[in-house]
């Protein structure tokens, strides 16, 4: 995926803070109980349908499909926070954005052109569970480069000033 | 005529599934870096459920199919 120069080390992956995902995971988990909710309610708003023949091979089958797209959904949700990462190393910073299946935008500058590195936590849940937005701020004119909703910030940019002062020299 | 048709749709689904699960396991195998376990981990799970969840699917078609449907 990205080859390393011959002296270069990878010095921390990052991936955004797991909040981003109890969203997602309660769709997933809302989407789940709606069968259920289905078959018990059903008889008391069709009780006709009680007497059509035998459905319950029908009912299984149509819900064994369900918990396929189901399970093949939260999945790819999955994969797409997973493969989302900023991965600094010694020698420079790559951004890898997974942006639905079929899309990936992979950006990165050395090091050695960081000028500013600031630090953003908005909101009572950031604060609590201590995660923000990173902001990268390259020489050049070039634009800032945001690790958005990490953990660990202030590692990282303790990390990011070190290894970009170690370039200057 | 119905079975026929349920048949189709069923082939359908399986191959739409087949197309977007290797889609996913294929991202995940090439954009992992090698110490990162949860990628494999995760395909392992999903393959496993996905396995089960196609046994269920069958069997409960073939039910259909006995019941006269």
């Amino acid at each position: 995926m990205i080859t390393l120069e011959p002296e270069e080390q990878i010095v921390k992956v990052m991936r955004r803070h797991w909040w981003v995902m109890v969203g997602p995971s309660f769709l997933v988990f809302f989407l789940l109980l709606v069968p259920s909710v289905i078959a018990v309610f059903m008889p008391l708003i069709a009780p006709q349908l009680q007497g059509i023949g035998n459905w319950q091979p029908i009912a299984q089958f149509a819900f064994s499909l369900y918990l396929l797209f189901l399970l093949e959904f939260a999945f790819a949700i999955w994969t797409n926070y997973y493969l989302d990462v900023w991965i600094i190393t010694t020698e420079r910073i790559i951004d890898i954005e997974q942006k639905g299946l079929f899309r990936r935008v992979i950006s990165e500058f050395p090091i050695n052109r960081v000028q500013n590195v600031s630090i953003e936590v908005r909101g009572v849940i950031e604060t609590l569970l201590k995660f923000g937005d990173l902001t990268v701020e390259t020489a050049g004119g070039h634009a800032s480069f945001v690790i958005k909703e990490a953990p660990d910030l202030y590692r990282a940019k303790d990390l990011i000033l070190h290894y970009s002062q170690q370039e200057h020299g | 005529m119905i079975v026929t048709l349920l048949s189709l749709g069923f082939l359908i689904f399986i191959l739409v599934y087949l197309f977007f699960a290797g889609a996913i396991i294929y991202h995940l195998r090439a954009y992992t870096l090698p110490g990162w376990t949860m990628g494999k981990i995760g395909v392992v799970v999903f393959i496993l459920f996905s396995i089960l969840l196609f046994v269920f699917a069958s069997y409960a078609f073939l039910q259909m199919y006995a019941s006269g449907i």
